[in-house]
């Protein structure tokens, strides 16, 4: 996060958001698998264990982690997202530091209840 | 007693080869022709689902869409240059039903655990009038994140778009 501008930068795409231009902020949670590359590596190599015990080997690889999404509009006004995984307990500090530094965000009750009833 | 069960052996082999017939005339119905398209976030309607699953499946339905080029320019819901264009019909989806499953369960137990996502899509001219609607779902039944069922939802209305539209000439991927 730069000053007045989000970026990010994944394997298909990099942008640059203007902290302004962020309509929303949303939060969630998923269980993941964590360890990246190797850990998919391992994963596969699990397979190979004897009486499908790899299956439960993988199960030492699962994590929480937060999910946080953000919505922003770029300058013809067409409304995109990036949902970004982040490690278990950072997403709620990000968010206030991009609400601090002008992003818009509804409130997390106020979102909880977008999700239920729009 | 013979001769009626020759009868019924004839109809019944007659409604048997109507069935080609049939699915053939479906098939050729005539195909709708638009050569721009806007598509909107996916409404949650009355259905609980995690915002991540709506704005992953958004994403998704733009990148499938422009990937298949079947129209010349995509838009994004609320991009102002959507307005010129006469011939613009807009993707809605509405989602209908939705069960969270878990990756952890489905990879140990094979049977269990599964993500479904269920939507009405929508296809909507430039006056509001609704073109076509279909129910159509998305499912990750054995590997991949329950994300993935945005994915395969996003699949789903893409080929139903290339079902239902003409190739527009000279389609070029939009930005």
């Amino acid at each position: 996060m730069q000053s007045d501008a989000l970026l990010f930068d994944s394997h298909k795409s990099q942008a640059k958001v203007a902290i302004s231009a962020i309509d929303d902020i949303l939060l969630g949670s998923e269980t993941t698998q964590s360890g990246g590359t190797a850990g998919k590596v391992f994963k596969v190599a699990a397979m190979a264990a004897p009486y499908e015990s790899g299956r439960f080997l993988s199960v030492l690889m699962w994590t929480k982690v937060d999910i946080l999404t953000v919505l922003y509009r770029d300058e013809k006004g067409g409304v995109h997202s990036a949902v970004f995984e982040v490690p278990q307990g950072q997403a709620a500090g990000i968010r206030t530091q991009l609400i601090a530094a002008g992003a818009h965000a509804t409130d997390p009750v106020e979102q909880a209840q977008k999700e239920t009833k729009p | 007693m013979s001769g009626i069960y020759k009868g019924v052996i004839r109809v019944a082999a007659f409604c048997i080869a109507l069935i080609p017939v049939l699915a053939m005339a479906q098939d050729k119905s005539p195909k709708l022709s638009s050569t721009h398209i806007q598509i909107e976030p996916p409404e949650a309607g009355s259905v609980s689902i995690p915002a991540e699953f709506l704005f992953t499946g958004y994403e998704r339905m733009i990148e499938r869409v422009r990937h298949d080029g079947e129209f010349q320019k995509v838009f994004r819901s609320g991009d102002r240059d959507a307005n010129g264009f006469p011939d613009l019909v807009v993707l809605r989806t509405k989602v209908s039903r939705f069960k969270e499953g878990n990756q952890l369960l489905r990879e140990l137990l094979d049977l269990f655990g599964w993500t479904s996502l269920d939507v009405t899509a929508t296809i909507e001219g430039r006056d509001g009038n609704v073109l076509f609607s279909q129910n159509l779902s998305g499912r990750v039944h054995f590997f991949g994140e329950n994300l993935g069922v945005t994915n395969d939802l996003a699949k789903h209305i893409a080929k139903l778009l290339r079902e239902k539209f003409q190739p527009a000439p000279a389609a070029a991927p939009a930005d």
